[in-house]
C-alpha cells in the first residue's frame, strides 16, 4: 500500500528518537479545572455504558488505510462457512479457533481469536459495509471515504469528518476536530470550525528556540502578529487568525491531563493514548482521527500479518477503553473504525488477499454489542469476486452522524439512512 | 493609495512566476523596471533537465529532484506553469507507483508547459501513466471505464457544470481500446472488435471515436477555453475573473490556437495582474522554497519533503484527482504551526547580523518590500527585546518566514 509506505518511511525517521522524546515530555500534566486524570483504584465494573447527554459526546475514528478483511474479523461459520474454506483454502480461519459470538446473539459468525479482548467487552459490528459501484484503488476508495462521497459524484473540499465538525463544533474552540498523524487529514477539512493535526509522538508544544531568551522574543512577537487588524484584508486576517489558533492549540496540546497506563508500545499504543488524554479535557475537541499505521493489506500471507495487526489493535483499544472508564468518561466516547475496503472473498496463490469491496466495521463505547446489518452472501458475489455490500457506506456515516451526534443525515451526506439500535440510551 | 515601490511589484512577480524570489533576484530585476522584468520573465528559457534515479518506486528521489529543480535560481515561468499543469492535469504516485512510466508524463508537462494545451492533452491521454492513473488501462469497448472519459471533461477541459453522462459514456466507448505493457511500460491500442469501437458515437456535439478525436472535441467544445482560461488567471492573478474578463481570456485563448505561453503573457501584461499583491496564499510549494533560500539551506531536500509532507503539498503526490485545492485553507492552524516548525530552525544570516538595521537587513533578505504596519511592530518588538546580535538575527529571520507577508503570494 503505497500511501502507508510512504508514511512508514517518515515514522521510521521520527520514531528512532521521539519515543524517547515521549516518554520524557509526556511528564506531569497540569492540573487543571476540567482535566481529568486517570484514578487511581479498581476497574469499574464492565456494564452496559449508557451514553451521555449528545453536547458530551466525542468520537475516535481508527482509519485503517489499507483495507481491513473484515471477513478474517468476522469470518462466518455453519453452511456459509463451507464455502468461506472453499473460498479461501490457505487463509481461512478454524471454526474451533473463532470467538464465539452467541452472547452476542449469533450462532452463524465467529470472531478472530485475536480480539479477546473486543470479544469481552462487546463491539456494535457492522457487517457488509460498502458502496454501491466499488473500484479497487485505494487512493480512489480512501478519497471517497475521507470525503463522504459514496459514488464519487463530488470533488468535495471538505471531509465528511470535518463536516461533522462544522455542524457540533464551537468556531472559536482552539481545535474541533484532530488527527493524530502526520500532516491534516483530507477527512477532517472543515469549512467553518479549526481542524489540526498533531505528531502523536511529539507533545504538540510551540516550534520554538532552545535559548530562553530567543524562545521569549519568538514568542512574544508571534502573538503580536498574531493579531487580527480589522482594517486588513481578507488573506491577511486569516493568516493572523491562523497563527493566533495555533498558538491556543499548542497551548492546549502542552495542558492534557496525564497519560494514562497500560497501553502497548506500538504506534496506536501511542496514538489512543494521546487520545484519551485529549478526551478528558473540555477542550472543545470533538472527533479525534487516528490513521492506524498497521498494515492491513495483505496480499500475501495474510493469516499471519493480519493476526498481528489485530492483536495490536485488540490490546490497544482495551487500554483505551480501560483509560476512559478510569477517568469515568467512558459514556461520552465513541470508537469506530473504517477501512476504504474489504479484501477479496477467495485468496491468491502468495496465501493472500487482493483488494476486495464490502467489509466490516466496528464500535465500542456507549453501544449494544451485537452484528447489525445483513452478512454479505459468500455464494453470491459480484463480478470482481468481492463481497457486495449489505450497507452502504452513506449508511454507516449517517448512524455516526445522526444517531451519534444528532446531526441529520441530509446535512453531511448525499442520501443514508441510520441504522437503529446501536447506541445506548 | 501609497505609491508601490519597484521592488514591491518585482517582488510580487517573483512570486507569481517562479519560486522565489531567492535573496538576491529582485535587487537584480528591479533595474530593469517593471515592464522589462515581465518581458524578461516572459523571456525566460526551460531548466535543463537531467533525468533522476526512477529505479526505486518506493524512493521519493523524482520529489527531490524537482524541489531542486524548484529552488533553481534560474527557475522561472516555464517550471511555474509546469507546477500549473502538475495540479491540472494530475497523476498521483499513491496510485501509479511507478515512476519509469510517471516520468514520460511529467516531460510532457514540461515540454507542453508553454505550449499547445491540446497536443499536451493528447498524448497525456494515451501516456501510460494516465491510462493507469485514470483506468484506461484496459478499458474496452465491451467493459468501458468510465472514469477518464468523466475527469477528461469535469476537471481537464470544459468544467464540472458541462458535464452530461451520455457524454461521459460515449467518451468511455471512443476512448477504449488501451492497455499499458507490464515489461515495457508502453501504451498498446488494441485494434480488435471486442476492444475498441467499430463505429463514430456522438460526444459534445460531435461524432468521434479514438483518442485523438475525443480530445479535439473536448477542446473544441466553447467551454473549455473559458473554463482553462480562468483556472489559468486564478493561478497567476490570485482571483476569479470577472464574467467579462474570462469572456476576454477565452477568446484569446482560442484564437491563439490554446497556447498557454501566449495566454500567459496576456494575463501578466494586464494591469489587474500587478494590483493583486498578497491576495492568496502562498502554496506549501512556494512557501517552501522561498523559505529555505532565506535561510540558506536550499540544498537539504529531504528537509523540503518531510516539510511540504507535513503541509499537505508534495509533488507527484496531489490529494485526488482535483489537484491541490486553492483558497484560505492554506492559512490554516495546522499549516501556521507547520510553518512556524521551519521558521524555528532559523540560523543567524551574517548580513543580517551585522547590520545597522537588522529589521530591514531580514525583511531585505526574504524579499518583503510591502510590510503591514502590524508586522513591523512584531519585528520591531522582538529586536528591541534583544541585544545579541546573532540571536537576534535568527529570530528576525524566523519572523518574516512566519509573517502574513511572507504567507501570502
Amino acid at each position: 500500500m503505497k500511501i502507508i509506505d510512504r508514511r512508514q518511511f517518515l515514522q521510521m525517521g521520527l520514531a528512532a528518537g521521539a519515543g524517547v522524546a515521549a516518554a520524557t515530555t509526556f511528564g506531569p500534566g497540569l492540573a487543571r479545572a476540567g482535566n481529568r486524570g486517570p484514578a487511581v483504584g479498581r476497574l469499574p465494573v464492565r456494564a452496559r455504558i449508557t451514553a451521555a447527554p449528545i453536547a458530551k459526546r466525542r468520537m475516535v475514528v481508527l482509519d485503517m488505510a489499507g483495507g481491513n478483511d473484515g471477513l478474517s474479523c468476522f469470518p462466518p461459520k455453519g453452511v456459509a462457512g463451507n464455502t468461506y474454506r472453499t473460498l479461501r483454502p490457505r487463509t481461512f480461519i478454524p471454526e474451533a479457533d473463532m470467538l464465539d459470538l452467541t452472547s452476542w446473539g449469533s450462532s452463524t459468525v465467529g470472531m478472530h481469536p485475536k480480539l479477546t479482548n473486543i470479544h469481552a467487552r462487546g463491539a456494535a459490528v457492522i457487517q457488509g459495509v460498502g458502496v454501491v459501484k466499488p473500484d479497487l484503488s485505494h487512493f480512489e476508495m480512501l478519497r471517497r471515504w475521507w470525503a463522504g462521497d459514496q459514488d464519487s459524484l463530488h470533488n468535495s473540499a471538505t471531509g465528511f469528518l470535518g463536516r461533522i465538525c462544522d455542524v457540533i463544533g464551537d468556531p472559536t474552540a482552539p481545535a474541533v476536530g484532530l488527527s493524530l498523524g502526520y500532516g491534516p487529514s483530507p477527512s477532517l477539512n472543515s469549512a467553518n470550525v479549526v481542524t489540526m493535526s498533531m505528531d502523536p509522538y511529539s507533545d504538540g508544544s510551540f516550534p520554538t528556540f532552545d535559548d530562553i531568551n530567543m524562545h521569549r522574543a519568538w514568542v512574544a512577537a508571534w502573538k503580536t502578529m498574531a493579531e487580527r487588524q480589522s482594517t486588513e484584508t481578507v488573506p491577511f486576517c486569516s493568516a493572523r487568525d491562523g497563527a493566533a489558533y495555533a498558538k491556543r492549540f499548542s497551548d492546549l496540546a502542552t495542558s492534557l491531563p496525564n497519560p494514562g497506563g497500560g497501553y502497548p508500545s506500538t504506534d496506536l499504543g501511542y496514538q489512543l493514548m494521546l487520545a484519551a488524554r485529549i478526551c478528558a479535557q473540555d477542550n472543545g475537541i470533538r472527533i479525534v482521527h487516528i490513521p492506524v499505521f498497521e498494515d492491513f493489506d495483505t496480499h500475501d500471507d495474510h493469516l499471519a500479518r493480519h493476526a498481528a495487526v489485530l492483536q495490536d489493535i485488540d490490546t490497544a483499544v482495551e487500554a483505551f477503553l480501560t483509560d476512559l472508564a478510569l477517568r469515568g468518561i467512558q459514556d461520552e466516547v465513541l470508537l469506530v473504525s473504517t477501512s476504504e475496503f474489504g479484501r477479496r472473498v477467495p485468496d491468491n496463490e502468495s496465501n493472500g488477499l487482493d483488494h476486495g469491496a464490502g467489509s466490516f466495521v466496528m464500535l465500542m463505547g456507549p453501544i449494544n454489542p451485537g452484528l447489525y446489518g445483513a452478512y454479505p452472501d459468500l455464494s453470491s458475489l459480484d463480478g470482481d469476486d468481492n463481497l457486495v455490500a449489505t450497507v452502504h457506506m452513506n449508511d454507516y456515516y449517517a448512524t455516526l452522524a445522526e444517531g451519534w451526534f444528532g446531526v441529520p443525515a441530509s446535512q453531511v451526506l448525499s442520501g443514508g439512512t441510520p441504522l437503529s439500535g446501536i447506541f445506548t440510551s | 493609495m501609497p505609491t508601490v515601490t519597484i521592488n514591491a511589484q518585482v517582488a510580487h512577480l517573483l512570486r507569481r512566476t517562479s519560486f522565489g524570489p531567492l535573496p538576491g533576484q529582485v535587487d537584480k530585476l528591479s533595474k530593469l523596471g517593471i515592464q522589462g522584468a515581465i518581458d524578461h520573465v516572459l523571456a525566460g528559457s526551460p531548466l535543463p533537465v537531467a533525468t533522476p534515479d526512477l529505479t526505486d518506486d518506493s524512493s521519493d528521489e523524482p520529489v527531490r529532484w524537482w524541489l531542486g529543480m524548484m529552488a533553481d535560481p534560474k527557475a522561472g515561468l516555464h517550471e511555474k506553469m509546469t507546477w500549473f499543469w502538475h495540479g491540472h492535469l494530475t497523476i498521483s504516485h499513491n496510485k501509479v507507483f511507478w515512476w519509469n512510466v510517471e516520468w514520460p508524463a511529467h516531460l510532457l508537462q514540461r515540454q507542453f508547459a508553454l505550449g499547445s494545451f491540446r497536443q499536451m492533452l493528447k498524448q497525456l491521454t494515451i501516456s501510460p501513466a494516465m491510462l493507469l492513473y485514470l483506468d484506461g488501462d484496459w478499458s474496452t469497448v465491451q467493459g468501458p471505464n468510465e472514469n477518464y472519459a468523466r475527469e477528461l471533461q469535469e476537471l481537464f477541459t470544459i468544467g464540472q457544470g458541462n458535464v452530461v453522462q451520455d457524454n461521459v459514456s460515449n467518451g468511455a466507448l471512443a476512448l477504449a481500446g488501451w492497455h499499458v505493457d507490464w515489461d515495457l511500460g508502453t501504451s498498446i491500442f488494441i485494434d480488435e472488435d471486442w476492444s475498441r469501437l467499430d463505429h463514430k458515437v456522438p460526444f459534445l456535439g460531435k461524432q468521434v471515436w479514438r483518442y485523438d478525436e475525443v480530445v479535439d472535441a473536448a477542446c473544441d467544445d466553447q467551454a473549455m477555453p473559458s473554463f482553462v482560461a480562468a483556472k489559468i488567471w486564478y493561478y497567476l492573478v490570485g482571483i476569479t475573473p470577472s464574467p467579462s474578463k474570462q469572456a476576454t481570456l477565452a477568446t484569446f485563448f482560442r484564437s491563439h490556437g490554446l497556447d498557454t505561453g501566449a495566454l500567459v503573457g496576456y494575463i501578466l501584461r494586464d494591469p489587474v495582474f500587478l494590483q493583486k499583491r498578497l491576495n492568496r496564499p502562498r502554496y506549501p510549494v512556494e512557501w517552501v522554497t522561498a523559505a529555505m533560500a532565506a535561510m540558506g539551506i536550499s540544498d537539504h531536500r529531504q528537509t523540503a519533503v518531510d516539510q511540504l509532507w507535513q503541509m499537505g503539498q508534495l509533488p507527484f503526490y496531489p490529494p485526488s484527482v482535483a489537484g491541490w485545492p486553492v483558497g484560505l485553507r492554506w492559512l490554516s492552524p495546522s499549516l501556521a504551526l507547520a510553518r512556524a516548525a521551519l521558521a524555528a530552525d532559523s540560523i543567524a544570516i551574517q548580513k543580517v547580523a551585522d547590520a545597522a538595521d537588522p529589521v530591514a537587513a531580514a525583511l531585505h533578505r526574504c524579499s518583503m518590500f510591502e510590510v503591514s504596519a502590524q508586522t513591523r511592530k512584531a519585528l520591531n518588538e522582538a529586536k528591541a527585546s534583544m541585544t545579541n546580535k546573532t540571536k537576534r538575527a535568527a529570530v528576525l529571520l524566523a519572523l518574516c518566514l512566519a509573517s502574513p507577508e511572507f504567507a501570502l503570494a
